[in-house]
């Protein structure tokens, strides 16, 4: 949070989490070049540097539908969410790997000529009136620099200085750099490797990553939708019946201009939020009170529910808004209070004082 | 600067066997040239920025580590117009002050 950068900020989850992903890059490439070996000898065998090209190759490719696939499956099914934690450094991983993939290629394929290697692949395929000849490298290496890009701005430096929304548009970019490497591996792999499995491989991974963002946002736009049409007296809109949210525990509400409030039942009491934390947006609604603190469920950040400040020495505040229970069903005011605003938390009626 | 890089061109074409210059070559040629401008002046100014500018633009990073300044200087050095940028105004907004 907002005290001081540190490079990373190590937790037990964060060390088995990179722990997993580097022992599994590794393994990957391993199997994937001994079989490699072992499936084509003699007459058919394929160099070892190709081999470690390929294997980076896919492995990165691989990665890169891991993380995409991440962030809609959490919102789908909760059990997903730790893997959502550190995407950040599978990020990274995923960047490093296809990297060092891309100076492999870049290498072997153009690094014995006179000119520059990168020169050379630039200017040695130029037909891009083809689709089977396309120079393909092109796509990938487009698709690399805008991985390094995100790498690179991948602190919580960056969000701040670049600030939340400058920040999001470039780490959305990871969507042009799949359709990029999608593309390289079409117009590339499958072209010198006319194999139906690979290409059904391919085929799958798309659909895979676009069936889940689809059936994630319809998932949530139907949720909006149901959140937005809720009664409302007069300025003030109707939550729920307070029995409705577990302990601890928050349900949200969306406005019709697409907001939504985050609103935490604990220990007798409600309060409401906003529901985007200041850190990277995530759900605060999805998370739950830890000592006495709202804690969003992406990274941990935390939030007094009473008046939405981060507690000391901490400076993060979310908006806040007016809260009040009648026959015990909670009723939210829509206009966002500024954030830090303290909001008299309304009271369970049953329950002690 | 173009004649010169077609003229540079034009003979690495004759040794790299296509046997003429092509506006491809030139074009790319020009292209790396500035990619090459670009990052060395990124690099340029990453060092003195993740050493001194970094904490007049972010008071979060007075007590930063090297560890951490190493980790954004890659960043730094793709961004440096916008990190000029910020630099100068937190400059010039602490001499008005």
């Amino acid at each position: 949070m907002s005290v001081g950068y540190v490079p990373i900020q190590w937790n037990r989850h964060k060390r088995l989490y990179d722990t997993v992903v580097g022992l599994s890059v590794v393994g990957y490439v391993a199997v994937f070049v001994l079989v490699g070996k072992f499936a084509f000898r003699g007459s058919h065998s394929i160099s070892d540097p190709i081999l470690m090209m390929r294997a980076l190759g896919t492995c990165a490719y691989g990665m890169l539908h891991i993380v995409l696939c991440i962030g809609p499956l959490a919102r789908l099914d909760r059990r997903f969410a730790p893997l959502l934690y550190n995407r950040r450094h599978l990020g990274l991983a995923t960047f490093a790997v296809a990297f060092l993939h891309g100076l492999a290629a870049t290498g072997f394929y153009h690094g014995f000529g006179k000119l520059n290697p990168l020169e050379s692949l630039l200017v040695s395929n130029t037909n891009y009136g083809t689709l089977s000849a396309f120079p393909f490298q092109i796509l990938g290496l487009c698709g690399l620099i805008v991985l390094f890009l995100m790498a690179a701005t991948s602190h919580d430096f960056w969000l701040k200085n670049l600030g939340q929304r400058t920040w999001k548009r470039l780490h959305m970019l990871v969507y042009a750099a799949y359709g990029l490497l999608v593309m390289h591996v079409v117009l590339g792999a499958l072209q010198s490797q006319r194999s139906a499995w690979l290409a059904g491989l391919v085929a799958l991974g798309a659909v895979t990553v676009s069936s889940l963002h689809v059936f994630a946002g319809w998932r949530e736009h139907l949720r909006d939708r149901r959140g937005a049409s809720a009664e409302s007296s007069k300025d003030w809109i109707e939550v729920c019946a307070a029995e409705r949210i577990p302990e601890n525990r928050a349900t949200t509400v969306c406005l019709r201009n697409g907001e939504r409030i985050a609103v935490f039942r604990y220990g007798g009491q409600v309060s409401a939020v906003g529901n985007v934390c200041a850190h990277q947006g995530g759900p605060l609604g999805e998370g739950k009170i830890i000592d006495g603190c709202i804690t969003c469920p992406w990274h941990g950040w935390q939030y007094r529910p009473g008046d939405g400040q981060s507690p000391p020495p901490f400076a993060e505040r979310i908006p806040t808004y007016r809260v009040r229970v009648v026959d015990s069903r909670i009723w939210v005011h829509p206009e966002a209070l500024a954030p830090g605003t303290p909001v008299t938390p309304g009271r369970i009626s049953g329950t002690p004082t | 600067m173009l004649t010169l890089l077609a003229g540079v061109n034009a003979r690495r074409a004759i040794e790299h066997g296509t046997g003429h210059s092509c506006s491809i070559c030139v074009m790319v040629s020009a292209i790396l040239l500035v990619m090459l401008i670009y990052a060395a002046v990124g690099a340029l100014f990453a060092v003195p920025f993740v050493w001194w500018g970094m904490e007049r633009v972010d008071l979060a990073a007075r007590s930063a580590p090297w560890t951490f300044r190493l980790l954004v200087l890659p960043g730094v050095a793709a961004l440096w117009p916008l990190m000029t940028l910020k630099w100068y105004r937190a400059w010039s907004g602490g001499r008005n002050s």
